[in-house]
């Protein structure tokens, strides 16, 4: 292990994360991960590790480190005007870094969360098998203020320049459609609940997380009562109590909820979510099946970029 | 209707819904169809998830797509015996009642016209079975509690409950495992730990075992603080 960088500001919210706790669900444990896998595997594959390697989640902005040993390090996700040394550096790029480098997340210019993937993995505590930071089931917390980072060995396979070719740039901030399966529950609404949801512009409410995303806009009604027998829930599922207004459950969601579901949010689609703050807009937009797993596979097209060009390596 | 009922859960899952009630033979209809299906170590397999009388089969869409899915899990469910692999367990869960440690159970035995000792009597006595585990953190969903210590949920939510916290929320028992607001009506605390992150899988408890909630005095409170439920021997079906 090697002393990589050291926290200068923790910055609003910045957590380890990797792809998540599989398995688990059964004993009520959340997915946890990154909420934008897209980007943090591709910040992984840009510094030729594996794409489940552990990668911080940089929310809104603020964090701020110093860079205590050479590495190479990748920016993917949002743009939060990151610089190092001062200097504007774009994101989906790899950049090096000498010892003292000074790496800012200044401002947000687009999306909500940018990952930072170094070359080697951050060894980082790991909970149920994941390092994911879920601080509600007390597994792991946000950085803090001179916490230094560790990295994992690496010898071969050094990295090199790399910048992600616009065509395969995803731009989650100008789709504003989240595309969704509809039920399992849409006969527990009224038509014209229906026709809300299908038609119109909702906001993201400020009491949005990793959690769950919650709506304003026009309100979905029941025919009865909102409430079903506790059911199973994956994230990405919209479930609408008695008042009307959706929830979207969030890659840190309730594993078992009781509100009837009107729809999920296609997987391919969780990632764009991710990049959307409190106050943007957003509209659904209903797809069958077969479209989910076309989107899902146009998604991965960067991914496959990646691993052709740069295969992970030890 | 025929049961089970599939549906799309979105594009990575699908939801296999019978009867709609809270029923432990449904439950564990649920249960056994889970086992089955993880029993077969599926490429295409991720995990499953369920609840009273529904379950989750996640899949991975890369590899197969819902219809042949349904088409799999048909086939297991037409074929599934009726006993589990494995055996529940019966824990018994030393709990304080009353007092700091169970601030409602003076207003459940004021709804419920018993007294304090009757609702403790009647609670204690119950043997709960797990329906599974779920919301966050491993936190058990039980079956068994006595109708006449049916409670509606409080009008104002507590904002903070502490883990190990026994009550009744509703027509439900409840023991929450992470610290959390809660609107359920808590009548005593177990000190026990029911679930820890750093361990795999992070608690002993599973979908089908037996709770007993084993009244203690506070004075026994230090001797069990930490520790892990104790498995009472065997239970045979």
């Amino acid at each position: 292990m090697t002393q990589g960088l050291k926290v200068i500001h923790p910055g609003i919210f910045t957590t380890y994360q990797d792809l998540g706790r599989r398995g688990f669900r059964q004993f009520g444990i959340p997915l946890s991960g990154a909420m934008d896998t897209l980007a943090l595997k591709a910040a992984n594959f840009l510094v030729r590790n594996k794409e489940s390697e552990v990668g911080l989640e940089v929310t809104l902005m603020g964090l701020k480190l110093v860079a205590l040993s050479p590495l190479w390090i990748a920016i993917t996700g949002a743009d939060l005007h990151f610089t190092i040394n001062s200097e504007y550096q774009s994101p989906w790029k790899t950049y090096f870094l000498n010892p003292g480098d000074t790496l800012h997340f200044k401002q947000r210019k687009s999306g909500l969360r940018a990952y930072l993937a170094v070359r080697g993995g951050f060894t980082a505590p790991s909970f149920i098998g994941s390092a994911s930071v879920f601080q509600r089931g007390y597994m792991g917390n946000p950085l803090k203020m001179d916490e230094i980072l560790e990295i994992g060995d690496r010898s071969k396979g050094i990295p090199s320049e790399i910048t992600v070719p616009k065509e395969y740039l995803p731009n989650p901030s100008d789709q504003e459609s989240i595309r969704v399966i509809m039920g399992p529950q849409t006969e527990r609404f009224t038509e014209e609940g229906i026709h809300h949801f299908l038609n119109s512009t909702y906001r993201i409410k400020p009491q949005s997380d990793r959690m769950a995303y919650r709506l304003e806009g026009p309100k979905i009604i029941h025919h009865g009562k909102a409430d079903i027998i506790s059911e199973p829930l994956m994230p990405g599922a919209i479930q609408v109590p008695s008042d009307g207004y959706p929830i979207i459950l969030m890659v840190d969601g309730q594993i078992t909820g009781g509100y009837a579901k009107i729809a999920n949010v296609i997987s391919a689609d969780i990632p764009v979510l991710a990049q959307k703050i409190p106050g943007d807009s957003l509209r659904f937009e209903s797809v069958n099946l077969e479209r989910a797993y076309t989107a899902l596979e146009e998604r991965g097209q960067l991914l496959c970029w990646l691993k052709m060009n740069f295969p992970p390596s030890d | 209707m025929f049961f089970p009922v599939y549906q799309p859960a979105g594009d990575q899952a699908v939801l296999v819904s019978y009867e709609e009630r809270i029923d432990p033979k449904i439950n564990e209809r649920v249960r056994l169809l889970s086992e089955a299906i993880s029993q077969q170590r599926f490429p295409w397999f991720e995990e499953t998830v369920f609840s009273y009388r529904s379950l989750l089969v996640i899949y991975h869409p890369q590899k197969i797509h819902f219809p042949e899915v349904v088409e799999a899990i048909k086939k297991i469910e037409q074929g599934l015996g009726l006993t589990p692999s494995t055996l529940p367990d019966t824990y018994e869960i030393p709990t304080v009642y009353g007092g700091v440690h169970g601030p409602d159970l003076k207003r459940v035995a004021e709804i419920t016209s018993l007294s304090p000792k009757e609702v403790i009597d009647l609670y204690s006595s119950t043997t709960f079975t797990i329906y599974f585990l779920g919301f966050l953190c491993a936190q058990p969903y039980l079956g068994g509690l006595s109708e006449k210590l049916h409670v509606p949920r409080l009008d104002n939510p507590r904002i903070h409950m502490p883990a190990g916290s026994v009550g009744i929320g509703g027509i439900q028992a409840s023991l929450i495992t992470i610290d959390q607001p809660s609107g359920h009506n808590f009548i005593g605390r177990t000190f026990l730990c029911l679930y820890d992150p750093m361990k795999i899988p992070p608690t002993p408890l599973k979908a089908g075992d037996r709770i007993i909630f084993k009244p203690i005095s506070e004075q026994e409170i230090p001797s069990m603080r930490g520790k892990d439920p104790v498995k009472k021997d065997k239970v045979f079906l």
